[in-house]
């Protein structure tokens, strides 16, 4: 895939600092107050691809959404290159889960949405969504609208639309989870070539810990009620060859220690439950 | 505002207390009756600086006394029965003739498609436009009524009826044909309960029609009923059983469909959403 | 048929007229039509209960010819452009601000869900007090009408869109309220909109017919219940016809263009209609 100028002179990923965040909230029933999250302190440095692993209901993904600025911690801060977070911004791009992309716009305006609120002409946003869409491998779908793809397309085009943003952050939740297995791997490894490409932050979130391995730097694996940080593993695993046929069993040497891991952090009633939700 | 993650969090009491439960339902109540109050706050208000005269602009607390004396005299009920018998009777018609049209229908797919022109036009006549052609057959009252309610109703439920058989999962007429069913026997067990919720969806909106099909009619070719009393009223310049009337169409129709439609749709839909959602 | 149709021996032109005309469709009015041809041959009804077909024709060609149905017609589409489009820009207007604030949606859904409950159509008797008979009263109901639907759908369809579209622009940079508004709310409910504009538009062209019928001296519905006081069936049925024809006109050329061009492309509408 050939390197878009604009895309590969974007600057490096911004840091990331989590200190003693978190959050409460009161139960509709009896008016007391629960601790759902925290407090979880968390370094990322810029340019690294942290996974947070963890059994449905840690509160990872809330954690993600007060890192987004879309939910404000009951106690602690978030900061980014030392800047505190006051609300949601476009220094910390989100990629949800049902991919959010505005069924009234075409992908193309989806993507270019972005640039479009950061001042950019009609024409200037179209053309680096063009870009985006390229770079993640949709150049062609520019002109349709979102119901009409897949949900592997969607996805991709979800990712356009935050990169295509230039965030400092590249905040992911549990982005491939609705896809399916073969798209996933492949949406995987296309995602980690656009984060060696472009030197992204990235938070992701996710509850598999064969993604986790394939994708991550560090991993930091959550306790659930409260979530709190349980362990971390650094992956040493070179990202370009962890894809590949020969590293599968020292990926999945990873993934069987993550597992260990997670097997301790999630608490025995919880254990039942056979799904999770975003 | 709950966290994403929160909602999946095991739930410690999941008994939740009676008296929890009561100031729920307490606030709820609060939180419905608060912006009626402002209502007539603003009403009284309205009425005291505009300085209109009763007959322009009846004060609360004269419809108030007004519904005080409507239903005394036993005026009030009599016409909601009355008003209330045409509407069941007309919807029930309407729905009575709808779901066998609509079942015959898709069983000869084709022939639907040759008719829904048709139908379509027929959809397109406004009902009360057929008053004037209803009182030359059959004059003012009952019949005029129940049958132009009867026509409103029909058309919805025709439609959702068909709509809700046409998403019935072909598996499902396959699995009953594996299962050694004949025709008569798919549409008996498969069609006609795969149907329910779409006529049910249909019932609902026709039955709302029917009610605004109702006060027009009455008001329009009828003797007694609520329609008729508001209508009445103003010509006797008594605007405030206009307005009392008004109310009570209002009340009457948000319990019918909070209290019956609504929970009847809703319960169906649901029971048989899980089914279809299964496919 | 249609084989021999490709054959492509005829000319075009005439393929085209001849596949417009012979729609199977046609058939189950051909037979309505036939059926009420002959039915005065058989029934003895008085002709004032059902018109034959051809004093119908006759009344309908009559009415045009006189300009008689035109000059109605255009009395009541006039009534119901104007009523329309003040109630309509209200309700979505208002809607839009209320949708804005969680609080204010949440006070003010119960009012506009009872308003929407009092039948435009009984505001009837109140309109002519206020306005007395004519235009008045038939332009404040189903102005009223057309507000409180449209108004009552606009709050329904903000409601509805989801969360995470307002998150979504919001990590790309669109803190300001317009830009919500522009990127979210407004698109956002036109399903809600569109759907309270059809819905609208549907309740006012049969409140019309009512209240021209109770309040007006002119319009189609004045024309028919006058026609009926004095027994004239065949007037009654043309302007039945006329009123049938004129609606799915304005469906054909107004709703569904609209909707095809907006909800329907961006996917947001399923279900079927007949």
């Amino acid at each position: 895939m050939p390197v878009v100028g604009s895309v590969a002179a974007k600057p490096a990923g911004g840091s990331l600092e989590v200190n003693d965040v978190c959050h409460e909230y009161v139960r509709a029933g009896d008016k007391t107050a629960v601790i759902a999250l925290g407090p979880v302190s968390l370094q990322v440095s810029a340019g690294e691809f942290l996974c947070l692993l963890g059994p449905s209901g840690c509160g990872k993904s809330t954690l993600l959404m007060i890192i987004a600025g879309l939910l404000p911690p009951t106690r602690g801060t978030v900061a980014v290159d030392a800047v505190p977070v006051t609300g949601p911004s476009r220094e910390r791009g989100v990629v949800f889960q049902d991919y959010a992309l505005l069924p009234w716009k075409t992908v193309r305006s989806n993507v270019a949405l972005g640039p479009r609120l950061a001042g950019a002409s009609r024409r200037e946003a179209n053309q680096i969504a063009d870009e985006y869409l390229e770079l993640v491998g949709m150049p062609q779908a520019g002109d349709r609208y979102p119901h009409e793809l897949s949900g592997g397309m969607r996805q991709r085009a979800a990712v356009a639309r935050t990169l295509a943003a230039k965030p400092k952050v590249l905040l992911m939740d549990e982005p491939f989870a609705a896809v399916d297995a073969q798209t996933r791997g492949v949406l995987q490894e296309e995602l980690v070539g656009i984060w060696a490409r472009t030197a992204q932050t990235v938070v992701f979130v996710t509850h598999s810990v064969e993604e986790a391995a394939l994708l991550a730097d560090r991993v930091v694996v959550m306790s659930s009620a409260p979530g709190r940080v349980q362990e971390e593993f650094p992956v040493t695993l070179p990202h370009q060859v962890r894809f590949s046929r020969e590293s599968a069993p020292r990926v999945a040497e990873v993934a069987a220690s993550l597992l260990a891991s997670v097997r301790v952090a999630q608490p025995r009633q919880s254990r039942q439950v056979a799904s999770w939700s975003g | 505002m709950v966290g994403l993650d929160t909602a999946t969090l095991p739930r410690v009491g999941a008994g939740r207390s009676r008296s929890a439960w009561f100031w729920a339902r307490a606030s709820s109540l609060v939180k419905l009756t608060v912006p009626f109050v402002f209502l007539v706050a603003v009403w009284q208000m309205s009425a005291l600086v505009l300085g209109l005269s009763n007959y322009l602009y009846p004060r609360p607390a004269l419809v108030l006394r007004t519904f005080g004396v409507l239903v005394a005299h036993g005026v009030l009920l009599s016409y909601t029965e009355t008003s209330m018998w045409r509407w069941f009777v007309g919807v029930g018609v309407g729905t009575g003739v709808a779901i066998p049209v609509a079942l015959a229908l898709s069983f000869y797919r084709p022939f639907a498609r040759m008719m829904f022109p048709l139908i379509n036009f027929f959809t397109a006549i406004v009902e009360l436009a057929w008053i004037p052609l209803f009182v030359l057959w059959f004059g003012y009252g009952f019949k005029v009524i129940v049958l132009s309610i009867a026509y409103v109703t029909f058309f919805p439920v025709l439609a959702n009826t068909m709509s809700g058989i046409g998403q019935i999962p072909k598996a499902s007429v396959q699995a009953a044909q594996t299962l050694g069913a004949n025709r008569w026997q798919v549409a008996l067990h498969v069609l006609l309960p795969g149907s329910l919720p779409g006529s049910v969806t249909g019932v609902r909106t026709g039955a709302g029609y029917g009610f605004r099909s109702l006060i027009g009619a009455e008001m329009i070719a009828a003797q007694s009923g609520l329609g008729y009393m508001i209508f009445e009223s103003r010509a006797n310049q008594l605007t405030q059983r206009t307005v009392a009337g008004m109310i009570t169409i209002g009340v009457l129709w948000l319990l019918v469909d909070r209290l019956y439609l609504r929970p009847i749709e809703k319960a169906t839909v649901e029971r048989w959403g899980l089914l279809r959602r299964a496919r | 048929m249609s084989s021999r149709f490709r054959r492509g021996r005829a000319p075009l032109v005439w393929r085209v007229c001849l596949r417009t005309v012979l729609r199977p469709g046609l058939v189950p009015v051909a037979v309505v039509l036939a059926v009420w041809a002959v039915l005065p041959y058989f029934d003895h009804l008085p002709v004032y209960k059902l018109p034959h077909l051809t004093q119908v024709a006759s009344e309908l060609w009559h009415l045009a010819v006189s300009g008689t149905i035109f000059g109605a017609l255009g009395d009541s589409l006039s009534r119901l452009v104007i009523a329309f489009v003040i109630g309509a820009t209200l309700g979505v207007a208002l809607g839009v601000a209320v949708a804005l604030s969680r609080a204010l949606n949440d006070f003010l859904m119960p009012l506009v869900a009872f308003f929407n409950a009092i039948a435009g159509i009984a505001w009837i008797p109140l309109a002519i007090v206020w306005f007395g008979f004519g235009s008045g009263p038939v332009l404040f109901v189903i102005a009223n009408n057309v507000f409180f639907i449209v108004l009552y759908n606009t709050l329904l369809g903000a409601e509805g869109i989801p969360r995470v579209m307002y998150d979504a622009v919001r990590t790309l940079g669109g803190d300001r309220r317009r830009t919500i508004v522009r990127e979210v709310l407004v698109p956002g409910a036109m399903v809600g909109v569109l759907g309270g504009l059809r819905t609208g538009l549907a309740f006012a062209w049969r409140a019309l017919v009512a209240v021209e019928m109770i309040a007006a001296s002119n319009g189609l519905g004045f024309m028919s219940i006058q026609a009926s006081r004095v027994f004239d069936g065949s007037t009654v049925v043309s302007v039945i016809l006329v009123i049938g024809v004129v609606w799915i006109l304005m469906d054909r050329l107004l709703l569904r263009p609209v909707e095809a061009l907006t909800v329907r492309r961006w996917g947001m509408m399923g279900g079927a209609d007949l």
